[in-house]
């Protein structure tokens, strides 16, 4: 070895020490160090190896420095005439995702010695293998068991269309169909359709499983790629084939959940009628399984209406679970909801509440009248929701009657229905109603008379905000709050300010900034040192609803109060008022410890229009909290500048975040599209296809302009990922662009996958 | 759908005093789950906002009641009879005992034990061994109502969905009309009692315990509150006492001061004496 500083020398000598823990230290300090000892680790990995641990330990080290000089470092290593040296390199390469080192691994595909290969193979596959698809095609085909098998699964996942036939090819071969199969699944190109629907005529009931399961995930794939699946449900119907049906439904038997949910999916991308029997006898089955036999009915459209109906009328709690949600504004399908409202599980009755509503057909209203009796408040809330929806002439009459029920909680409901229709019809009942001996009924008859247009119901309820009940007077000081310009109603709720009973204070102050009261915001403010805390947070509410200098002061001295909520509460309401000099403070806010805090900053500053906002909320799509990261995700979607766009493009990493943020720049707009346009001009062989999935699942005419400007780029990994995405839209534009480029596009790899495009 | 609506500000201030109070921690996307248990509750309570709902919770619930209520609707009840039956024999035949043997009368813990099936399984193999009334058993969940099911005796034919060792079933169970009842001498010798783990002062006052069964809770806590518990129910044993977590749970990334042991395949944590 080289001789090394003699802090380094020593760290290098524990790297063989018997424990797992000094070692891991000593791994991670070796890691933080970086260059400084990349070339020393890279030594230590040629010349001394006689002691596995010290190897793995030095691969560690290497894979998880932080150095920029250790991909060049580790790239000599692929020079050695040792193969377990250059293995190691492979595998320090991959991990590193050493984009400078796919060159080099491409070639070590071809590598004499297996294990090299065979390392290089992995590690193109975490660098991802689009980059490399010719050579991975090559150990695809090179007969060599060790390296045609990892090829097939990176070859899968580049998606790349040239990776179809050598692996489609794969599916004859027994040893290899079935890693085939999952790796034609994980395409997601329309052109494996075929030869996995061939898969299915197969006599193997593990065959069809294998092949469903790969379907069902290019199904996935697809949908994420151009946010549309017709394509592929037309590709599945061309492909059709009666022995394919009913292999598939053979194989439901020895089929685990997984698989039984991936076959319900192909059934219904089919079309087959004579797969519904099998479909409903899976609505049965457990969550997953019925849900994707129900989602594979709805495919099937009215072709299995009669099944999804009786198994609705005929079928247990569960069974309803799955169905109801399926109801849509499908008129036969009342009289077995109806039938659901009696069912012995609260959530069926309740989604049978809100089934009938989308339904629409006002002739259920009666039935759900009778739902008010529930002994469940959450049926009785969805009923009153659905008859508010639903109306009907005969609505208002049975809502008086039930305002007259001897069943206090029938009467609370009607209570609500009245307000929400404004029926002055039942005026009387509710004034009557306020000296009821029950608070909860008061409280509804009060609450009801703010949305009853007639100065008898106002004046009963400036009566009311004086009831003797602490509960009364508070319920009229929310209900007051709904009377925008009535002179007399900021007089009683300023009143009501100064109640010994804290919630009267608490929805008097709440009242007041609805209304943006603004003479009373010097009292409210007062209120901020109220000994209720809920009064104290409520007087933060208010203010943000008021715009004078008071109410800025106020709010800036409760940001830096001690109380989490009283905080929230200011950040909001300076969010609201949007004066530049709130801007550093909520973006202050954001490095609170408490994520609900910094929630509730990142939601106040995404309405400001300030250079500062963009990298903000960037900093925020990277936060610990998932809350408080999907907020700002959300945020940055919402704003289509070019800026956004681009950050959005940079934040693009891996799972959830990654799914979020290809919704995000999914969305149609001339800063989202020039934002892609931009980064496709340098974008690798990663992200293009990222980029262009997202203009394509834009479906606008603009953005096929935007894909048809990316296949013109000089960047060729966004000509090519362009072409492949041209093919599947397949426009008279893009099929001609397609032809063009597949005869003169200066990039063999282009024009080959734009022949493979125009085949399709 | 839920009731009311729960915009995610809310969620996060809600659930935060969730798990403040309970330890129950919740993901932005257990929202829907969430948003419909707090609705009932809120339109229980009288509310139609949960932000209302939130602000009653945190100022104006002194007596706890409501939280109570809340926690008790929160709560996952997802136990039955004979539930990872190696590890509880495990801690008679190794701990119990042997203690028992010596002439010392063990005391034993089924930490969130939730409708009981897990103290009254314990009961039924110390009772076939003639120890039961040489054990202290105490069981306890933050849920009065789920005790107050376990100390009924009574329990719907889930409950079974294990099958027992041959015999026990048959001395201690009776199964009638789709219900399966427990024998009152197993109930009665158990104690049942409300305690809340993230409180520690709760925990200390129930005093020191030889074996402690904490088993498939620590999964519901985020790591913080999983340390703070472990930190409790470590203070809670016994030098040399044993605390026995569910099969698919390991203490290692708390970085414990237990120490793992392996007996026969089960893995148990004991406190060096």
């Amino acid at each position: 070895m080289k001789a090394t500083a003699p802090g380094v020398s020593n760290l290098l000598s524990e790297l063989a020490n018997p424990s797992w823990t000094v070692r891991r230290v000593v791994v991670a300090t070796l890691a933080e160090l970086g260059d400084i000892v990349a070339e020393p680790l890279c030594e230590l990995l040629r010349t001394l190896r006689d002691n596995e641990a010290r190897i793995a330990a030095a691969v560690d080290a290497l894979s998880a420095s932080t150095g920029a000089g250790v991909d060049n470092a580790v790239l000599t290593l692929t020079e050695s005439l040792e193969p377990a040296v250059i293995t190691d390199a492979a595998h320090i390469l991959g991990r590193r995702r050493s984009a400078a080192a796919i060159p080099t691994l491409a070639r070590l595909t071809e590598h004499p010695d297996d294990n090299v290969a065979v390392a290089a193979i992995e590690a193109l596959g975490r660098i991802g293998g689009r980059a490399a698809v010719d050579p991975l095609i090559a150990a695809v085909r090179s007969g060599n068991f060790f390296r045609t098998f990892p090829a097939i699964d990176v070859l899968g996942r580049s998606g790349d269309p040239r990776a179809v036939a050598p692996l489609a090819a794969l599916l004859q071969d027994a040893s290899y169909a079935h890693e085939a199969a999952r790796a034609l699944g994980r395409t997601g190109d329309k052109n494996a359709v075929e030869p996995l629907l061939h898969m299915l005529t197969r006599p193997s009931g593990a065959m069809a499983r294998v092949a469903a399961v790969a379907l069902a995930e290019l199904d996935d794939r697809y949908l994420d790629r151009y946010g549309i699946n017709v394509p592929l449900d037309r590709a599945h119907r061309s492909a059709l084939s009666p022995v394919a049906v009913r292999h598939l439904t053979h194989a439901l038997a020895g089929a685990n959940a997984a698989e039984q949910a991936a076959i319900c999916r192909v059934l219904g991308a089919l079309s087959e009628q004579s797969s519904v029997p099998f479909l409903t006898t899976l609505l049965d089955a457990p969550a997953p399984v019925a849900g994707a036999a129900a989602d594979a009915l709805k495919r099937l459209g009215r072709d299995a209406d009669t099944e999804l109906l009786w198994a609705l009328r005929e079928g247990d709690s569960a069974r309803r679970q799955v169905l109801l949600p399926l109801i849509t504004a499908r008129s036969s399908a009342v009289r077995e909801v109806l039938l659901c409202l009696a069912d012995p599980d609260p959530s069926v009755r309740s989604m049978a509440c809100d089934a009938l509503a989308r339904i629409g057909d006002p002739t259920a209203v009666p039935e759900l009248f009778e739902r008010l009796t529930d002994p469940n408040p959450r049926i009785v809330q969805a009923a009153v929701g659905a008859i508010q929806s639903l109306g009907s002439a005969e609505t208002e009459e049975r809502t008086l009657a039930a305002a007259r029920s001897a069943d206090l909680q029938v009467r609370r409901a009607a209570f609500r229905i009245i307000a929400y229709f404004g029926y002055r019809s039942g005026l009387d009942l509710l004034i009557e109603a306020i000296q009821d001996g029950d608070e909860r009924l008061r409280e509804s008859a009060i609450y009801g008379l703010a949305f009853l247009d007639d100065p008898r119901a106002l004046a009963a309820l400036l009566s009311a905000a004086r009831h003797k009940d602490a509960r009364a007077r508070a319920t009229a000081m929310r209900a007051l709050g709904q009377c925008r310009g009535e002179p007399s109603v900021p007089g009683s709720l300023t009143e009501g300010l100064s109640d010994p009973d804290a919630w009267v204070r608490y929805y008097a102050c709440q009242s007041l900034g609805k209304l943006a009261w603004e003479p009373s915001v010097e009292v409210i403010a007062a209120l901020l040192h109220d000994t209720a805390g809920q009064v104290r947070v409520a007087a933060v509410e208010a203010l943000s609803h008021m715009h004078s200098d008071v109410a800025f002061a106020a709010l800036s001295e409760a940001v830096a109060a001690e109380e989490p909520d009283m905080q929230r509460a200011a950040l909001i309401g300076l969010g609201l008022g949007k004066r530049p000099a709130s801007l550093p403070v909520l973006i202050a806010s954001m490095s609170s410890p408490e994520p609900a805090t910094r929630l509730v900053a990142v939601s106040s500053i995404a309405g400001f229009d300030a250079p500062e906002v963009v990298p903000a909320l960037k900093r925020a799509a990277i936060d610990k909290d998932e809350s408080v990261r999907i907020a700002a995700v959300g945020f940055l979607a919402a704003c289509t500048t070019v800026e956004a766009t681009t950050a959005l493009i940079e934040l693009l990493g891996e799972g959830e975040r990654e799914a979020r943020i290809l919704m995000a720049l999914s969305i149609a707009s001339e800063g989202r599209i020039d934002g892609i346009l931009s980064a496709l001009s340098t974008s690798d062989d990663e992200l293009s296809p990222r980029l262009i999935s997202a203009l394509a699942r834009m479906h606008r005419p603009e953005a096929t302009a935007a894909l048809l400007a990316a296949f013109s780029l000089p960047n060729v990994p966004a000509r090519k990922a362009a072409a492949a995405t041209l093919g599947a839209i397949g426009t008279p534009e893009a099929l001609d662009a397609l032809r063009r480029a597949a005869a003169a596009d200066p990039n063999i790899e282009v024009r080959r996958i734009c022949s493979l495009a125009l085949s399709q | 759908m839920a009731p009311l609506p729960l915009r995610p500000q809310v969620f996060a201030i809600l659930s935060a005093l969730i798990e403040e109070r309970s330890g129950l921690h919740y993901d932005i996307s257990d929202i829907d789950i969430i948003a419909d248990k707090l609705s009932t509750r809120a339109l229980e309570a009288g509310f139609d906002s949960l932000l209302d709902y939130y602000y009653y919770l945190r100022y104006d619930d002194a007596s706890k009641a409501e939280s109570n209520a809340l926690l008790d609707a929160l709560v996952v009840n997802e136990t039955y009879f004979f539930r990872e039956l190696d590890s509880l024999k495990r801690m008679v035949s190794d701990f119990i005992e042997p203690l028992v043997a010596s002439g010392k009368r063990p005391r034993v813990w089924c930490a969130a034990c939730s409708t009981g099936e897990e103290p009254l399984t314990l009961a039924m193999l110390l009772a076939d061994r003639g120890l039961l009334s040489k054990v202290e058993i105490v069981a306890s969940d933050i849920s009065s109502r789920v005790l107050a099911r376990a100390q009924a005796g009574e329990f719907g034919l889930r409950s079974l969905r294990q099958l027992p060792p041959e015999g026990l079933d048959a001395r201690f169970l009776v199964v009638n009309g789709g219900r399966v009842r427990v024998r009152e001498e197993l109930t009665k010798a158990i104690q049942w009692l409300r305690v809340n783990l993230v409180e520690a002062e709760a925990v200390a006052a129930l005093g020191a315990f030889d074996a402690i069964a904490c088993r498939n809770v620590l999964i519901y806590f985020s790591d913080d509150t999983a340390r703070r518990v472990l930190a409790s129910l470590t203070g809670a044993l016994l030098p040399s006492g044993v605390l026995f977590v569910g099969v698919s749970e390991s203490l290692l990334r708390f970085g414990s001061s237990l120490v793992c042991e392996e007996r026969g395949g089960v893995f148990l944590y004991r406190k060096e004496g």
